[in-house]
């Protein structure tokens, strides 16, 4: 057992052996003077004492040497110091070039993905939001216990926003806001922003000051002084070259004068469409914010915002929303019911959705870098064990144990050095390429930047796995067993036994970590497929879709939301049809509001004209989703017309009333029956509305997100649509041919019936499409790359292990020969021998995975976690590795020539 | 100066702790302790004596620490430790049993 002392003077050995050589030095020359002074003080001449005194001593260097081996030190003077093992260390990783060069690599991608990984969910999930406060601020959605349609959110009724505003306890202020478009400049050649409209609190409510000028004051919700704008810094820096004169200034938003009273703070745009529920149709990013009053009559799609008095718990602000919303039915009794909301918090509802995603993938990598700090201590050491023979001799030539130590120190510390910085270009590298090309719909993507902190865990985790693993059982064997190894020059002994054994350990958890990745992968590869290919209900993936926007100056029915009647609109969309079906190229258009995928929902209230008591909710309401359509929709999205007709160009305002249900509503309203001919009316049973028959059943189309279920919803024509909500239209557009080439062409034709009218998100459905699956696929992505990394390592794991086994084994291969067993026989012992350890692995791998796949179950869709297509492909690739890891040992094992195996012995 | 006596395996440790117990020394002045003390019969090896010392200091029997000398040189100054006392004590127990055991064969006419 050494003691704490002698471990303390070899770690001064190691850290310091150029003093404790001086120590040795002053010691015995302190010796040597004093001996002198005797012989001085016994008469000599100084001359001949200092001889006698060096004489009698002996050889100082004997003297040195005889110390050296108490503290184990080598004998050869300790010349070469740090300098001197560093390029020690360097020859020896140069010349085992492929050895250093795949550890290197193999850290260097665990490393990155590590990185990139934390730097993500730090980004976006750990830190704080930029604003002040922002664990105060929660977002209040309408709630509707009547419903159960899955719209978990519900815009806020005007009415109860302005309950809320004049009766809060628990909040400093509640706001609302609603996305808007604008369009930017004077008619020739008008630029479409993405605008919001807020009530005055906004600013106040989420906690961000203007960079320059001021927010909005109360009075300017009022219509008349609501004129004024606040511009995002990037717009502000685009087309104001951030001039700060600009306050007071003038700007022309949909043909009317707005005064530019403030900048918003840099980076500032919220809300964002990504942080979102995807059912409101919120921009990208926001470019401007105008002042709005809610609206008092009529329908809302306004989203609610407050921020709670500090110490204010989330039940509590709820108790205080409840209590608002008690009043609010008094004040409207025939509303009783719709006026429940719920308090979410700011993060929770900007960041919920993707942080399972988010903290799995970040789980993966974390996976990975443990699969490299295996797989490089597993190296380490397989590289220790090849050279115990060096060792040995170095050992015997007088290198001590913590010298031999320093020397291996240092190698580990290269190449995780290496590693590391290779690691963090790569890592710096990926955040740079996620922030441009991640998914649309991954929320904070911008506040993603390199995370430092992390890469020095990983290095630091890398360094103490590539001791523990590699370094401190090389160290023991190499203690206990020195002479051993030099004597059987480099043949198995109890300390390689050990570090052998030890290997098998560390190759068999790196094949189960790598299954378990593997099996993750697959499990999100296996959902998005099911995404992708699921029944959408249409198939249209060439068609054009875009939106145009019809300003209220030119179309005055659009600013009086009470109106049912809007013909300019109206005209215009049946004009626009005409022109654009008349362009070459063009096989069908159609206006669809909203299109399915493109991020926008739209439902209603409405009556059904039947007696089926299921229909009877607590209050007699029902809803589902509506679309306003034009006739040959279905034809241009490639959706099957089930029953009856489609919309004709007969269906005016002045004609029938007509509605075409989706299969859902059918089958919910009328099940077993002809819905043909029945009728429903928009609103609640005290409205007005017109009644309107059924006239034709539509295949159901998948609205917003490709994993949903689809809902009941209805399709109105929009020469009868009662609603003003088209003052924004999307169109859509089958081409023959290039889809992008008729851009041009359509542009002229709206041009042509308007020419102030600009086209905006001019995409294809299949670009609707991918977007609406980017997240899974950005998820499916990245593990699939961390599972095809990891199973390279696991390859190269087992390859190592069996090659080695299969070099120490090689006399016994030789014996085996000589004694007649066939080449068959041994390429199936070490077929076997990898086999046992891959299947080890995999079993432990499998089990991991089940218990890990408890996590991803909500990023799973149609998918079990016991998929067993997913596990079945995982086993077969795993076999397929370890035989291909296996084969060229097994080779080379049946291909040792007996004599020259025997003779070695 | 020179002695035949050959100092006898692990006897020169003995000897060393047995200094050493009189009060702390440096290296020199223990050779020379030794040497006056068995009358100039036993002379200490520089080359046994301080690996010994280096190793009483590595099993704990020995404290070193350096010092100044009066000519402002440093010095390393050793001190028993009580781990030493005991190992003393119990060294010079077998040492006495078997420094009899050998007398009595040697004087067995």
């Amino acid at each position: 057992m050494p003691t704490i002392r002698e471990l303390l003077r070899n770690l001064r050995l190691v850290v310091a052996p150029r003093a404790v050589e001086q120590d040795l030095d002053d010691e015995l020359r302190t010796h040597l003077e004093m001996q002198t002074r005797l012989n001085i003080d016994h008469g000599m001449a100084p001359e001949a004492a200092r001889a006698k005194a060096e004489r009698d001593f002996g050889p100082i260097t004997a003297v040195k040497e005889a110390l050296r081996n108490v503290h184990g030190q080598p004998s050869v003077p300790l010349r070469d110091t740090l300098g001197g093992d560093l390029h020690f260390a360097v020859r020896s990783l140069f010349r085992h070039r492929v050895f250093s060069g795949v550890t290197v690599l193999v850290l260097t991608l665990g490393i990155a993905a590590t990185t990139l990984m934390f730097s993500v969910v730090s980004g976006i999930l750990l830190r704080p939001l930029p604003f002040a406060h922002p664990e105060r601020v929660v977002f209040v959605w309408g709630s509707h216990p009547t419903l159960n349609l899955g719209f978990s959110e519900q815009p806020l009724d005007g009415r109860l926003i302005e309950t809320l505003r004049e009766n809060r306890r628990a909040f400093a202020s509640i706001s609302a806001f609603v996305p808007r478009l604008y369009n930017l400049g004077n008619s020739a050649s008008p630029e479409r922003l993405n605008g919001t409209a807020v009530t005055p609190e906004f600013f106040a409510t989420i906690g961000v000051r203007p960079a320059i000028g001021r927010g909005f004051e109360a009075a300017e919700e009022t219509p008349g002084r609501d004129h004024v704008v606040v511009l995002s810094w990037a717009l502000w820096q685009r087309r104001f070259d951030g001039d700060p004169s600009v306050l007071g200034t003038k700007i022309t938003l949909n043909d009317e004068p707005y005064t530019i009273v403030g900048v918003a703070p840099e980076g500032f745009a919220f809300p964002r469409g990504a942080e979102m529920p995807g059912d409101f149709q919120m921009p990208a990013t926001t470019q401007l914010w105008t002042p709005i009053k809610p609206p008092v009559t009529g329908p809302s799609e306004m989203v609610g915002i407050a921020r709670v008095n500090p110490g204010v718990t989330l039940s509590a602000a709820q108790a205080d929303l409840d209590r608002m919303s008690r009043l609010e039915d008094g004040l409207v009794p025939q509303g009783r019911g719709w006026f429940n909301t719920r308090a979410v918090p700011l993060r929770t509802q900007m960041v919920g959705d993707v942080s399972t995603m988010l903290f799995s993938l970040f789980g993966g990598a974390a996976v990975l870098l443990m699969i490299a700090c295996v797989n490089a201590a597993q190296l380490l050491l397989a590289r220790l064990q090849s050279r115990r023979h060096e060792l040995a001799i170095r050992a015997t030539l007088g290198a001590s144990v913590p010298r031999i130590a320093r020397v291996l120190l240092i190698e580990v510390m290269l190449i995780t050095g290496i590693a590391g910085a290779l690691g963090t270009l790569l890592g710096m590298f990926g955040v740079r390429v996620l922030r441009a090309l991640g998914p649309a719909r991954l929320p904070r993507l911008a506040d993603v930047t390199f995370d430092w902190r992390v890469t020095i865990v990983a290095i630091g985790v890398t360094v103490i796995a590539g001791v523990c693993f590699g370094l401190a059982p090389a160290m023991r064997a190499s203690r206990v067993h020195l002479a051993d190894a030099l004597r059987q020059g480099g043949r198995k002994t109890g300390g390689d036994a050990m570090s052998a054994a030890l290997r098998r350990v560390l190759v068999a958890a790196e094949v189960a970590l790598s299954v378990m990745l593997a099996i993750g992968s697959g499990l999100l590869v296996r959902s998005l497929a099911h995404q992708v290919d699921g029944k959408l209900g249409f198939f249209a993936p060439r068609d054009l879709t875009f939106e145009v926007t019809l300003p209220a100056l030119h179309y005055p029915e659009m600013q009086h939301p009470a109106s049912m009647e809007h013909p300019k609109a109206v005209a215009f969309i049946s004009e626009a049809l005409d022109r654009i079906r008349g362009i070459p190229g063009a096989r069908a258009v159609a206006i669809g509001n909203p299109l399915p995928m493109s991020g926008a929902q739209e439902a209603t209230v409405f009556i059904a004209d039947d007696e089926d008591p299921r229909l009877e909710t607590a209050d007699g309401k029902t809803i589902a989703e509506y679309t306003v359509a034009s006739p040959g929709l279905f034809d241009a999205l490639s959706t099957t017309l089930l029953e009856g007709r489609d919309f004709a160009s007969t269906d005016r305002d002045e004609s029938a009333r007509v509605v075409i249900v989706n299969r859902s509503m059918a089958r919910w309203l009328w099940p077993g029956k002809d819905p043909i001919g029945k009728r429903l009316h928009l609103g609640s049973l005290t409205s007005s509305a017109p009644w309107m028959t059924v006239i034709g059943v539509v295949e159901d189309m998948k609205r917003y997100s490709l994993t949903e279920t689809p809902r009941p919803g209805m399709f109105v024509p929009y020469t009868q649509d009662p609603y003003p909500t088209f003052s924004t239209m999307q169109f859509v557009v089958r081409t023959e041919g290039d889809p992008t080439a008729l851009v041009g062409p359509i542009q002229r034709a709206i041009a042509s019936v308007d020419p102030d009218i600009p086209l905006a998100r001019i995409r294809t459905v299949d670009d609707l499409l991918r977007e609406a699956s980017a997240n899974a696929r950005f998820a499916a992505l990245v593990m699939s790359t961390f599972g095809a990394v990891a199973l390279v390592l696991a390859m190269i794991g087992l390859y190592g292990v069996i090659a080695f086994t299969v070099h120490q084994r090689r006399q016994e291969f030789g014996l085996r020969a000589a004694l007649g067993a066939t080449r068959e026989q041994v390429v199936r012992m070490v077929l076997a021998d990898g086999f046992r350890l891959a299947v080890v692995g995999l079993a432990a791998g499998i089990s991991l995975a089940l218990v890990a796949g408890r996590l991803l179950h909500s990023m799973l869709y149609q998918v079990s976690v016991f998929d067993p297509i997913t596990l079945g492909a995982v086993v077969l690739l795993l076999l397929g590795t370890t035989a291909l890891a296996c084969v060229l040992p097994a080779l080379r094992a049946s291909s040792v020539d007996p004599r020259a195996a025997l003779d070695a012995g | 100066m020179e002695s035949a006596t050959e100092l006898l395996q692990g006897t020169l440790d003995l000897l060393i702790l047995k200094v050493l117990s009189l009060g702390p020394r440096h290296g020199w002045d223990i050779s020379q302790r030794i040497n006056e003390i068995s009358e100039q019969h036993l002379t200490v090896n520089q080359g046994s004596l301080y690996p010994a010392l280096h190793r009483l200091e590595g099993r704990g029997f020995v404290d070193a620490e350096w010092t100044m000398s009066p000519t402002a040189r440093r010095v390393r100054s050793y001190k028993i430790t009580a781990r030493g006392r005991q190992c003393l004590t119990k060294e010079m127990r077998v040492w006495r049993s078997y420094s009899r055991a050998v007398d009595l064969i040697l004087e067995t006419r």
